[in-house]
């Protein structure tokens, strides 16, 4: 018979149990992660989160298996931190893995802790952040491990379009777990974690091939086929990166992105005209527009290495965030490829499922032309780019730098496909091919009719060029709303973003369409 | 974390002044005006660094701009705080004029940032483990069109997305960058040929 606790027992009891909840897996295994180059779990939460705003959930939960001697084996919090926060002042419901917690291995109650956080993301309209860092499925649970990740892949899908999804692998991510940060919408990786579905050794066993797990799944790997969005060096960069992305967008489908801090600045900014080189076959750099474009030059880039003949990112103008999804004439001319239609389509989606505006800017020569595309399915990817852009209602602006030929031009949400606003600059050529090509097709008898058919060619090439490559006859006919000074660009984006945020456009009601995937 | 020495070995391996003077410049500028700028001319234009800020920003911003711009003998003299300066910038006996734009710094978009916790020097600078293919160290061209130039001979030490060559293809000259850090083994195609989209233009040891 003991004497009856007191309050005060119970309080003092409560404490000793949370601090070695806590711990984790212990002081030593948290020395090993320091050494590994990586921070704990919980040093992970309190980064990301504003300074005493973490509530943690299921801090004492418990896993259920009683199979290979764990049912006297304690994994605290089952080895995944769950619960919300605020960052930048805003609600956030988060999850991160506890690598000292039998290698974050996720367990069933792992992932129904990590369902529990994310319905709450979904009933609240907050974004949810996944922080990964487990070795797998843990084993010993059997299919009750398959289970919790099953019903993580099924959350993440009903979040999807409806609260931002940010996944931050900062360690191991392998096997079935890595469809997780596939679902939600941006993955940040940093330089020493890897993602992989089947692992080296299994690879080796099937295949007989040999490699590491980074150079299988390290950053280099999965930024260059777009798995990954970006790509951090450290954990601390990577905290940073999710909170600047964070910044960009609004907490839920219903809301608008913050304004935030508007610059009003540069409406007229001369340093545009000069950008495009005079020689059309120059290339440049279609950020040194973007950068002039946004709000204090402050472009936040998506998947910079992946396809880079299209540059895809978040900036603010006037303090509102808009989607820039810009040809890059610098990489393959700036054509169209399949892996550009795939970058560019998931981007629009993305923007318009949260009310971001889309800002295009052009300078297109069409698809690439090629075997390899062709074969590769380009018609299905390049039709991806279509439907984006068609089916998404936020405005949408087209800025027509340069070149705007044929496909590529209808791609790049020409006004038809249903732009709100097409600007073109001087320099734009707005054609169904360049002007080569096209007097070749339509001059074809004449030019072999000449007695001097190279003369001939070129002049009608000249002619050609004259009348039609400009954006005098696109403007006539209405598919250019306006020609503008390329000083004038942010202005006129600014101008046309004001009017536009009142934009209603209703569609027929339907499950959903059926984008060629 | 030793940001001027990986500079310094960096600069090293450029050998050309050009080259070199990009980064200077872009210390010298960040020594001048702080971080909050943005360029709206450099003349001579070669010199104009684009890409360059960005990689070096983070250094450069840790304090090491000035010592570095030191280094290559340029003596710092603080602006007038206006919105534009013009800045004449003289590295090892050449100038360089840029434009440069003062940016105010960016009000705060909540609330304060907490100071950082202590992150162990482990935490900052990670093991790196290799995570390459031999097969990355290879230089294809991406598009089939004319090779219009090159821009590296064997030997030569260059770095990831260093330019190549150039090859003119859909009517536009396109640089390829190098896919690695490396010095140059075998340059495979010849000025003006034809190549086809994959074609090896030069091997990396």
């Amino acid at each position: 018979m003991t004497a009856t606790k007191t309050q005060k027992d119970n309080i003092a009891a409560l404490q000793k149990a949370r601090e070695r909840v806590r711990a984790g897996g212990g002081a030593e295994r948290a020395a090993k992660q320091h050494q590994d180059g990586k921070l704990t779990a919980r040093e992970r939460v309190a980064m990301l989160l504003d300074r005493d705003t973490f509530q943690e959930a299921g801090l004492f939960a418990q896993h259920r298996a009683v199979l290979f001697g764990m049912a006297d084996k304690p994994l605290p919090a089952d080895g995944v931190i769950t619960g919300f926060g605020k960052v930048g002042g805003r609600t956030v419901h988060i999850a991160s893995q506890d690598f000292t917690v039998a290698g974050g291995s996720a367990g069933e109650v792992h992932g129904i802790k990590i369902a529990d956080a994310m319905r709450h993301s979904l009933d609240t309209g907050t974004p949810f952040l996944f922080v990964n860092d487990s070795g797998g499925a843990r084993v010993q649970e059997g299919v009750g491990s398959l289970a919790g990740y099953a019903r993580v892949f099924h959350h993440n899908v009903m979040l999807s379009g409806v609260v931002p999804q940010i996944s931050l692998i900062c360690g191991p991510c392998a096997g079935g777990a890595a469809y997780s940060p596939a679902l939600t919408d941006f993955i940040i990786q940093t330089s020493y974690a890897y993602m992989f579905i089947t692992g080296p050794a299994v690879i080796k066993q099937v295949t007989n091939e040999v490699i590491t797990a980074e150079q299988l799944g390290g950053a280099r790997a999965q930024t260059k086929n777009g798995v990954v969005h970006f790509i951090a060096e450290n954990d601390v960069e990577a905290v940073k990166i999710c909170k600047r992305l964070l910044s960009f967008l609004p907490s839920n489908n219903l809301e608008d992105p913050p304004r935030v801090d508007p610059d009003k600045r540069h409406m007229y900014d001369e340093s545009l005209n000069r950008i495009v080189p005079d020689d059309s076959k120059l290339p440049y750099d279609v950020r040194e527009i973007v950068t002039r474009i946004a709000d204090r030059g402050d472009f936040l880039e998506v998947q910079k290495e992946f396809a880079r003949n299209l540059v895809i990112g978040f900036g603010r103008i006037v303090g509102r965030t808009v989607g820039i999804v810009a040809n890059q004439p610098s990489v393959l001319a700036g054509a169209l490829d399949i892996d550009a239609s795939d970058k560019g389509a998931r981007f629009i989606r993305f923007c318009d499922a949260f009310n971001i505006p889309l800002v295009t800017l052009v300078d297109v020569p069409g698809f690439l032309p090629g075997i390899d595309q062709e074969h590769g399915g380009i018609i299905r990817h390049g039709a991806k780019l279509l439907f984006a852009y068609s089916s998404a209602t936020v405005p949408k602006l087209t800025v027509v730098v340069r070149k705007a030929f044929g496909g590529g031009y209808i791609a790049m949400c020409s006004k038809e496909l249903g732009a709100d606003q097409v600007f073109a600059w001087p320099s734009a050529e707005i054609a169904v091919m360049g002007a080569e090509g096209a007097a070749e097709i339509v001059f074809r008898r004449e030019i072999s009719a000449a007695d001097d058919q190279d003369a001939r060619r070129q002049e009608l090439i000249d002619e050609y060029r004259e009348t039609f490559a400009t954006p005098y006859v696109a403007a006539g006919a209405r598919l250019a709303d306006d020609i503008i000074e390329p000083a004038e660009t942010r202005g006129c984006l600014a101008a046309a973003l004001d009017e536009l945020h009142t934009k209603r456009r209703p569609r027929p009601t339907k499950k959903h369409g059926n984008i060629p995937l | 974390m030793a940001p001027v020495t990986q500079i310094e070995t960096e600069l090293e391996s450029r050998l050309e002044t050009r080259e070199r003077h990009r980064v200077l410049i872009a210390a010298a500028i960040v020594a001048l005006v702080g971080s909050r700028f943005r360029i709206l001319e450099i003349s001579p234009a070669e010199a104009s660094f684009r890409g360059e800020l960005e990689k070096w920003r983070p250094y450069l911003e840790s304090g090491h701009a000035r010592l570095l711009a030191a280094k290559a003998g340029f003596v710092p003299k603080r602006p007038a705080r206006r919105r534009n300066v013009r800045l004449r910038i003289t590295l090892e006996d050449r100038s360089y004029d840029v434009a440069v734009e003062l940016l105010p710094e960016p009000e705060a978009t909540g609330p304060e940032e907490d100071p950082p916790a202590a992150v162990p020097e482990s935490v900052l600078e990670p093991p790196h483990l290799p995570d390459t293919m031999p097969e990355d160290r290879i230089c294809r061209s991406p598009i089939a069109g004319v090779v219009v130039s090159i821009e590296v001979s064997p030997r030569q030490r260059i770095r990831q997305d260093d330019p190549v060559a150039t090859i003119e293809a859909m009517k536009m000259q396109n640089t390829i960058g190098a896919p690695l850090d490396g010095v140059v083994e075998e340059v495979l195609v010849r000025l003006g040929e034809t190549v086809k989209t994959g074609q090896i233009l030069c091997k990396l040891a």
